[in-house]
């Protein structure tokens, strides 16, 4: 379909408000590959022998998981881990396992559901069979659509009439003809090391030589790429090497960047005495997001969020987690869990920030000239809306565990009217509640309990709930 | 009382400042020698700390303005309900706000993510230092034996957006000073919040510079306590519960300015705030016949 006509068929349903605005993006053949080669490597965790299909458009990786899949559960469950890990890399891929690898090809290509049952490969189209297209075109001419049209010509008949490739591409197809799959090399290691003559002790000095070899390691990086993390590692004389990682939230090229923390992780561990050797490797390469100084504007990309505000953010993000320790530098996530300490988790800003910015970086590297994920775009840097479900009242403050309370209720499950607390006790002069929470029976932990958010005779608001199964009553929260 | 606060004040901008020639008592000019000479305070004496601090924010300005960054200033009917709180110059980008209260469910932070939550309306995120363990003042020791931590779902109640919050747990006291100063200068964040329970007056300092070369507010709860250590907040907030008066599902805060940049005076307003709506509304003031007939002379 040419780009005009997709372009008005998309755009009429942008205006009809079936579909977002579309974002169109450039054709970048070369990024295509790279990301398709790292996806490769990615899948390598699932089976040692993953090769990218070279047909035509490339877009198949090609996995043996021959003797693997028991390590997963089964095939099944193989399948939608992998489908799971493409999924969180930002992708929606079709997945298909079959005998051969024409066979699994045609059906992650053109396979589908009949009556709740594939779709046998003879009634595939010609089309998924790998052919050239101009043989592909062929066979349409003569009226030759699907693949069990081909199987009733003589055999003999086929190279003379369309080439060795045909007969060729229907043996693969039902396993009559090995073949062959050629697995992508593991990516070189990016490293440099030195070795002192004499042990070392002076931090200068080993600030130096490290310095030296991020230099070294920068000039090796691929083409575009930055590094996401770094580990280094201080061999000393007693044998026993002292590691640090370094991790950052969008990827650098700069080595006073990564100088920066290293530092800062020196701060909090002391350099160890009498360094032999220095090693650095980097651990994780992500696409570099190119900047363009504005030319027309204020620097606001189209997201709405200033780009130097992401980077100022990012560089703040990777001093706080490296100094502190990724585990105290965190984002909240809400959950869809009733029970209040388990309806917010809090996960490391850098499990958030890092697939993200991949996934956006991997759309900047096909050439997109518009991000227009986020219509109103505050939240380009972190992905995600969150809301609560409900508008439920909860404080700005929690105590975990709960902590026990005495209270008095004059009425069996009745409001609380007095509350001992902080050293001393309170009149409760109103309540509003209960609100019933029951739930975690599948977790072996049942929680029944009836909430109150109390206001004591000082005007403090406390947040309490009486325990049903132990029939206690816990402080949880204050509304500070 | 007032004036000796004033004198060590400007003595202390004087020094920081060294545009205001006009404050050097060698210069001899009147307002500097009124200081130099002790005296004590009178109606004219007001006069002079008004012109006097006309001129501090005269030069304070043009220092500000000076270099290339300009922060942007919310105006004081931006802040709804608050308004009152900081009339008449508003708010600035790259200032601290102290708000002072008992804590433990008192409402004095509940009011600060109110203001965030403007403030997040402009662009940023809002980074919470989160370190419960370090700031536990009005706490017995049962209740600091507790495990306190902020909790998000309570933000996200007042419609602060999750996904431009930062909560940081620093593990020691002296990151925390560390990781707050380093939020308050990024220009990507809007807002800090933080508890101080103890701050010098060169690290509270040392914050306002942090927030200011990054164009951040800083909310800072802090105990009731601080009233008597010098501020360098641009607003300084003491915030009470009070028992609420009206039905339904409201709750009932006074809130007090005890020093603001530009203002003078001590302003006194009452909050009522709907915990299931989210309204935030100035209280309606009760007749109080004793006052009444107070202000009568009976």
């Amino acid at each position: 379909m040419p780009l005009a006509e997709a372009q008005a068929l998309l755009d009429g349903a942008a205006r009809a408000g079936r579909l977002p605005e579309p974002a169109l993006l450039p054709d970048n053949p070369d990024a295509d590959q790279a990301a398709l080669r790292s996806l490769a490597w990615a899948c390598s965790r699932f089976s040692p022998w993953v090769s990218i299909e070279p047909s035509e458009p490339l877009d198949t990786l090609v996995l043996d998981i021959t003797g693997c899949t028991h390590l997963f559960g089964d095939e099944w469950a193989m399948a939608a881990q992998v489908a799971g890990m493409l999924h969180r890399c930002g992708y929606f891929p079709f997945i298909a396992l079959a005998d051969t690898i024409g066979a699994a090809w045609a059906l992650a290509h053109y396979g589908d559901f009949v009556r709740g049952r594939p779709r046998r490969l003879e009634s595939l189209p010609v089309d998924a069979l790998r052919l050239p297209a101009s043989v592909v075109q062929t066979l349409h001419a003569l009226d030759l659509h699907r693949i069990s049209q081909l199987d009733r010509l003589p055999r003999a008949s086929l190279p003379s009439r369309f080439g060795s490739i045909l007969i060729q591409r229907l043996d693969q197809l039902a396993g009559r003809q090995p073949e062959s799959l050629a697995p992508i090399p593991p990516p070189e290691p990016i490293e440099a090391c030195r070795s002192f003559e004499y042990p070392v002790s002076d931090a200068r000095a080993l600030t130096v030589a490290l310095r030296q070899l991020l230099d070294q390691v920068l000039k090796t990086l691929p083409p575009h790429e930055g590094i996401l993390r770094l580990t280094v590692r201080l061999q000393t004389a007693e044998k026993k090497p002292v590691p640090f990682e370094v991790g950052l939230v969008r990827p650098t090229e700069s080595a006073e960047h990564l100088m920066q923390l290293l530092r800062l992780q020196w701060e909090r561990r002391s350099l160890p005495d009498q360094v032999t050797d220095i090693r650095i490797r980097v651990a994780q390469t992500a696409p570099m997001l190119s900047r363009q100084r504005w030319l027309f504007g204020d620097g606001t990309g189209l997201s709405g969020v200033r780009r130097e505000d992401e980077r100022h953010l990012a560089e703040l993000l990777d001093r706080l987690s490296n100094r502190l320790g990724p585990n105290c530098v965190l984002r909240p996530q809400l959950q869809p869990d009733a029970q209040p300490e388990r309806a917010v988790v809090y996960e490391p800003v850098q499990t958030f920030v890092v697939p993200a910015l991949a996934a956006k970086n991997r759309l900047k590297a096909k050439g997109s000239r518009s991000d227009r994920k986020a219509k109103d775009g505050r939240n380009a840097f972190f992905p995600g809306q969150q809301t609560l479900s409900l508008v439920a009242d909860r404080p700005l403050q929690i105590c975990q565990p709960p902590m026990a309370v005495d209270v008095m209720s004059v009425v069996p499950e009745g409001p609380p009217l007095r509350v001992w607390w902080n050293g001393r006790s309170d009149d409760v002069v109103r309540s509003w509640g209960p609100e019933r929470i029951q739930t975690g029976w599948w977790r072996e932990e049942t929680v029944r309990r009836d909430y109150f958010r109390v206001e004591l005779a000082d005007g403090r608001h406390l947040w309490l709930f009486r325990d049903l199964v132990r029939d206690q009553w816990f402080l949880h929260g204050t509304f500070d | 009382m007032q004036i000796e606060n004033w004198k060590l004040q400007i003595f202390n901008l004087r020094l920081l400042h060294p545009q205001l020639s006009t404050l050097d008592p060698q210069r001899s000019t009147a307002p500097a020698t009124m200081i130099a000479n002790h005296l004590q305070p009178n109606d004219s004496h007001k006069e002079w700390i008004k012109i006097l601090s006309e001129r501090i924010r005269a030069v304070e300005r043009a220092a500000r303005y000076a270099g290339s960054i300009v922060h942007p200033r919310w105006r004081p009917s931006e802040f709804g309900p608050l308004e009152p709180l900081f009339a008449p110059n508003g708010l600035e980008a790259g200032s601290l706000v102290e708000w002072l209260s008992e804590g433990w469910g008192d409402g004095a932070m509940t009011l600060a993510f109110l203001l965030a939550r403007r403030v997040l309306d402009e662009k940023g995120v809002l980074v919470v230092i989160d370190d419960r363990v370090a700031a536990q003042w009005g706490a017995s020791s049962e209740l600091s034996r507790g495990r306190w931590s902020f909790y998000a779902a309570g933000a996200a109640r007042w419609e602060l957006p999750l996904e431009r919050l930062i909560v940081i747990r620093p593990e020691r006291a002296r990151d925390r000073l560390w990781a707050l100063e380093q939020s308050l200068r990024c220009p990507a964040v809007a807002a800090v919040f933080a508890r101080l329970e103890r701050a010098s007056s060169l690290v509270l300092r040392q914050l306002q510079l942090a927030a200011e070369t990054g164009g951040t507010v800083g909310l800072l709860a802090r105990p009731l306590s601080a009233q008597r250590e010098p501020s360098w907040a641009s607003v300084r907030l003491r915030v009470e519960a009070r028992p609420s008066t009206a039905d339904g599902f409201t709750r009932r805060l006074r809130v007090q300015r005890l020093s603001g940049r530009g203002v003078w005076d001590r302003l006194t307003i009452e909050l009522e705030i709907d915990h299931v709506t989210g309204d935030v509304r100035l209280a309606a003031e009760l007749f109080d016949p004793a006052r009444a007939s107070r202000a009568a002379g009976a």
